[in-house]
């Protein structure tokens, strides 16, 4: 049992990845393993129902709570995001603000 | 006020107008409600002390390499959702607005797409700006935003427009207090 926990751990989908849009509070989880690529779960969340984002923009930024930007390592797999970026599964999502 | 797309066309942004008080008050206490259950506000220490139907005040911390302040935001619904919540930093004694630089006015090295403007002429009158697209007064002067940018019922609530205000008041923009 704890064998097959650990292969879980290395292999599978027992990650959540909580997302908040701070555009409008939603939330949702999206469940990811190590081997998960960052693109998977980026389309995941632009195509969540409670998240409420309806299309991508160039000014979109998605940051990992006590890291930086994430859309830039799309090209990562969760596991690598997490050991050479930002550990935590905690998200934020923004869209853009027009200022002064 | 003109919204410009990159093909050329633009839309026309009308100013703020009050929308029904019991259907703004029911959004904005909702919308409120959602933003205090998504865990954002326990996340930054944020408090909420509601003054009336149509008005809260949101105590936001704000942080300069450590050191902690905090300040009242003023958010009213009276035309929301249609437009942005209306936005004020206000003082502890009556919650009035700020109206010179104190304690409870911020210095901000603001990003590119905030402005805070202390005395700024209003419809005639003398009153706050807090400059940025989640704002009801920023639709009262005229800009031009981009397409993502632009308040939209639905996809934006007043999250964007306390989130934006915390973003500001933190590193690299926050010096302190403006007195």
């Amino acid at each position: 049992m704890t064998e097959q926990k650990h292969n879980e751990g290395s292999h599978g989908n027992d990650l959540d990845v909580f997302v908040t849009n701070e555009n409008n509070s939603g939330t949702d989880t999206f469940k990811a393993g190590p081997g998960t690529p960052v693109a998977t779960i980026i389309d995941q969340l632009y195509a969540s129902k409670k998240l409420g984002i309806p299309k991508r923009y160039n000014d979109d930024r998605l940051q990992c709570e006590g890291g930086g930007d994430i859309l830039q390592f799309s090209a990562l797999h969760l596991g690598e995001l997490a050991e050479k970026h930002c550990k935590s599964l905690r998200w934020r999502f923004a869209g853009g603000t027009g200022g002064a | 006020m003109a919204l410009c797309r990159r093909d050329g066309r633009c839309l026309v942004l009308d100013r703020p107008t009050a929308v029904d008080p019991e259907v703004a008050e029911l959004t904005f206490n909702e919308h409120l409600d959602e933003l205090w259950r998504s865990g954002l506000p326990a996340t930054h220490g944020w408090g909420r002390i509601p003054l009336n139907k149509l008005h809260t005040v949101i105590v936001l911390w704000a942080d300069r390499g450590g050191a902690k302040e905090h300040y009242f935001i003023r958010l009213g619904g009276e035309y929301y959702d249609r437009w942005p919540p209306s936005v004020s930093f206000v003082e502890p004694s009556e919650w009035q607005p700020v109206k010179a630089n104190c304690r409870w006015w911020p210095a901000v090295n603001c990003p590119s797409w905030l402005g805070l403007h202390i005395n700024h002429a209003l419809n005639g009158n003398p009153g706050q700006l807090i400059c940025f697209s989640f704002t009801a007064e920023y639709y009262m002067v005229d800009h031009n935003p981009g397409e993502s940018a632009v308040w939209t019922p639905g996809v934006h609530t007043l999250s964007a427009t306390l989130c934006r205000l915390q973003e500001a008041l933190s590193p690299p923009y926050y010096h302190g207090p403006s007195a």
